[in-house]
């Protein structure tokens, strides 16, 4: 249900079983899923994906979609509650995947293995399928089997050593950062790997820790192209102060960059600020050193200014600029407004809400104008057993009735 | 990969800087995509901008930058004037035999090229085409320029990191190249898709600043339910401890975090049970986050006792997520990395280059690393392109590099702006404390 109906979705006819007890796992599924994929989120009977749990859970949704990280991630995905530890579970498992082109999973290495779901496992049942892996460290290794939770891949990975105020403590993407980036890497990988001509089974294995070191090559090219170890001051930029840091204005904060072709004299002229040559910040070295003035000269000049003033002026001027707005200012924001950047989730018997999309516009036009809300646990059961893999109604009963399979009453309740 | 790669057969012309679409490019090279960068000789940013070997620029810097070589692996370079009646002519028959198009110039820059979308899918209807910019080519930000740093600002991700009574932090100077990198490859893949079973081509028009707000999806939704995500470090709201502790030695971290209470049971044990960490306050997660600051604080007073490492490999130990915070040189000796492959050998001919190591891609495929070529010299592919792939008889490319329209060097070597290639000074980053070590051993570490 996320296309526009007169053009194919991108990813009509792809199927994913999201296996997923990490958010990095949801996310991959559900970006696939805002491309047109069919994703069906195979989560255990009794709590469901963890995710579900996670806080703040928000009051007024459905018991078991409170979380607002899963009304994020397992968007525009069906719920089939199935318990994977039985083996009446893992039959049905089997007659989905003959279904699926891609399983997307995140337990610790050997978990599904051990539950007669591993790679082999599974191809033998669907000899073309993609199985995408994603943990902390890889599927091998010496560190394969070790615990990381995000901030901690974020550590291993080296990013955060880098991010942080000058002299203070290391300090995190937050919201997931890693997991999140680590989903995309799977997301491609994944999607690639279905585009080959003469379909094979495939296991795709994908590192958190390692996708949050793609992030910020230099500091690893100073090291192995000159031995030099780099703490860039944590965030502040070695060679172009000003660059990104955050200003006082009157209502919140201005970033300006000195990169994107202004020169300063044209900084001069725009801010009346005389200074930038009178006391030398001509040269890079003297805006490193001095940084602190130049914020003094900047912060008078932005004292009685708004955000929104200084961006269109100065935005409009050809200057490479920025603000600082919050998360909830992007729904305001009059520009994603008119690209239809956020995507209305639906689910009866409740409000819409807007998600982030997919980030481009397809032919003009938003590749995912509407997607389902995030399912209760076990919202699509029925539909999925009776309506796709045929199950008699005597057959859905008893594997309701031995616990395998949980089905929410309808209207997702 | 020994198997034969999923866009092998797949040709793809990038007209790209900086590092968004080259890191999204770079992951169709991996995926065996034929990747033709056409690039410019006077705009050079992307091969100016070092790190250098041994942090010098040499006589032919723009074959030796480190960021070049690490973002342009597994393309060809093909440089071309497209301000030109001839390089454009050039261009569009590259087009012709290409399946994707894709460039991130600033918003209008292509079409005072005189090249237009529309025109190019009426003459190549299934050509996927894409462009990338800070605010993509529709509504009322699109002419406005943007870098990574200043989308980080604008999509949130700023708003919701630094410490809760600190400013807003732009955690790091790329992220949003990256994920807008991200989003690209996974458009271009998807559109690669539809056309191998419909023979459509679709026009792409991404912007960076909606990757960015994927980013904050979760609070988004809750600014939606009336919560304001505010900035709280490096806490998290359901897990503590959470956050970076300090270690024995200088600018040394742990980052730990406890996810659950059998969790805490086993970290006190993990720590030998010190009294303070005893007391039934911190026995339940809600009692842990309402005395966070009490906890951290006693937590960081006895991790700072211990080296960063040590701490770390002894809490894996006990199953509990925890990890030095490790830079440039921990991540380039880490077994883990190295033992995956992660970390990828290049032993250039160049002898300026010689051996090096590059962060490579962080997924395998059936247990092998995905391999990427060296990145190209300027100009390395303008015969194969031109003569191999476009057929162009010898005297009419001898002539395009007569008059300059294809080149194999930048048309100054000097001056570059704001990334000159200059040589780093190190004393002045001592002095300004942006370096950590410098390991005087480093090459016989690493290529020894």
């Amino acid at each position: 249900m996320s296309q526009r109906d007169d053009v194919a979705a991108l990813l009509d006819g792809l199927r994913v079983l999201d296996l997923s007890t990490r958010s990095g796992g949801a996310f991959c599924a559900k970006l696939l899923a805002d491309l047109g994929a069919d994703v069906v989120k195979v989560e255990g009977p009794a709590r469901g994906d963890p995710v579900r749990d996670e806080p703040p859970l928000l009051p007024g949704l459905p018991p078991t979609a409170q979380s607002s990280l899963h009304q994020f991630v397992n968007a525009n995905k069906r719920s089939l509650a199935l318990d994977l530890t039985r083996a009446a579970g893992r039959e049905v498992f089997r007659d989905l995947l003959k279904t699926a082109d891609l399983v997307v999973e995140t337990h610790r290495p050997g978990v599904l293995a051990a539950h007669g779901l591993g790679f082999d496992d599974l191809r033998a049942v669907r000899p073309d399928v993609v199985l995408v892996s994603i943990t902390p460290y890889g599927q091998r290794g010496p560190r394969a089997a070790d615990e990381g939770d995000d901030i901690v891949c974020q550590a291993a990975s080296g990013l955060l050593y880098l991010s942080g105020e000058l002299g203070g403590v290391p300090t995190h993407l937050p919201l997931y950062q890693a997991e999140l980036t680590a989903g995309r890497y799977a997301a491609v990988a994944a999607l690639g790997l279905t585009l080959e001509d003469e379909r094979t089974a495939h296991h795709v294995d994908v590192s958190i820790a390692e996708s949050m070191a793609t992030v910020p090559p230099w500091h690893i090219l100073y090291y192995t192209y000159l031995g030099v170890v780099i703490g860039w001051t944590r965030t502040r930029s070695y060679k172009a102060p000003m660059d990104g840091d955050f200003l006082r204005c009157q209502d919140g904060h201005v970033c300006l960059t000195t990169i994107g072709g202004k020169s300063l004299e044209e900084w001069v002229i725009a801010f009346d600020l005389p200074e930038l040559l009178t006391e030398g910040f001509d040269v890079p070295r003297s805006r490193v050193e001095h940084w602190e003035r130049l914020q003094e000269l900047f912060e008078a000049r932005l004292g009685d200014v708004t955000r929104t003033e200084f961006f269109a002026q100065m935005a409009q001027e050809g200057f490479v600029v920025g603000i600082v707005q919050s998360p909830g200012d992007l729904l305001a924001c009059p520009h994603l407004g008119a690209r239809q950047a956020f995507s209305t989730a639906v689910a009866e018997g409740q409000p819409l809400l807007r998600l982030p999309g997919p980030g481009f516009l397809l032919d003009g036009a938003s590749p995912a104008p509407t997607v389902r809300a995030a399912p209760t646990l076990g919202q699509h059961s029925q539909e999925i057993l009776a309506g796709e893999l045929g199950y008699a109604p005597g057959t859905i009963a008893r594997l309701r009735d031995e616990g395998v399979v949980a089905a929410a009453a309808a209207g997702g309740r | 990969m020994s198997h034969r790669r999923p866009l092998e057969g797949v040709r793809v012309v990038t007209v790209e800087d900086y590092l968004v679409l080259p890191h999204a490019t770079v992951l169709l090279a991996g995926l065996g995509a034929e990747v033709i960068r056409v690039e410019s000789d006077a705009r050079v940013f992307s091969r100016a901008n070092g790190p250098f070997p041994e942090g010098q620029a040499s006589e032919d810097w723009w074959n030796h930058g480190s960021s070049y070589h690490s973002w342009y692996r597994g393309k060809q370079s093909l440089v071309l004037n497209l301000a030109t009646p001839e390089g454009r002519a050039v261009f569009l028959r590259l087009v012709d035999r290409c399946d994707v198009l894709a460039e991130n110039l600033r918003y209008g820059s292509f079409a005072r090229l005189g090249l237009d979308y529309e025109a190019l899918r009426a003459r190549k209807p299934d050509l996927v085409v894409l462009s990338c910019t800070g605010f993509g080519h529709t509504g009322p930000w699109r002419a406005y320029g943007a870098v990574a740093r200043t989308i980080d600002a604008l999509s949130g991700m700023s708003f919701v990191s630094g410490a809760a009574d600190g400013l807003p932090l732009r955690g790091n100077p790329s992220y949003m190249d990256v994920t807008g990198g991200l989003n690209i490859a996974m458009a271009l893949l998807a559109a690669l898709r539809r056309r191998k079973r419909t023979g459509q081509g679709c026009r792409i028009d991404l912007a960076m600043y909606e990757s960015g707000a994927q980013c904050v999806g979760q609070a988004i939704v809750e600014a939606q339910h009336g919560l304001t995500r505010e900035r709280m470090g490096n806490a998290h709201p359901a897990k503590a401890p959470h956050g970076c502790y300090p270690c024995a030695g200088r600018d040394q971290w742990l980052a730990l975090s406890i996810r659950s209470d059998a969790e805490w049971q086993a970290m006190k044990e993990a720590m030998g049970r010190p009294a303070w960490a005893d007391d039934p306050r911190f026995d339940r997660a809600d009692g842990r986050l309402a005395h966070r600051a009490e906890l951290d604080g006693q937590l960081g007073t006895w991790t700072a006792q211990h080296p960063a490492a040590e701490l770390a490999a002894r809490l894996r130990a006990a199953g509990l997520a925890a990890a030095a915070v490790q830079h440039a040189k921990d991540v380039v000796l880490d077994a883990q990395f190295r033992g995956r492959g992660f970390v990828q050998r290049i032993d250039h001919a160049d002898p300026h280059l010689g051996p090096r190591l590059y962060p490579g891609l962080p997924y395998q495929v059936d247990g092998q690393a995905v391999e990427l070529a060296e990145a190209p010299r300027m100009g390395e592919h303008n015969d194969a392109v031109l003569q191999g792939l476009l057929e162009l008889p010898p005297e009419d490319i001898a002539d395009l590099q007569a008059r300059r329209i294809i080149a194999s060097a930048p048309a100054r070597r000097d001056a570059v702006g704001l990334y000159s290639p200059v040589a780093i000074d190190l004393d002045q980053q001592v002095t300004v404390g942006d370096v950590v070590e410098i390991d005087p051993a480093y090459r016989e570490r690493l290529y020894g």
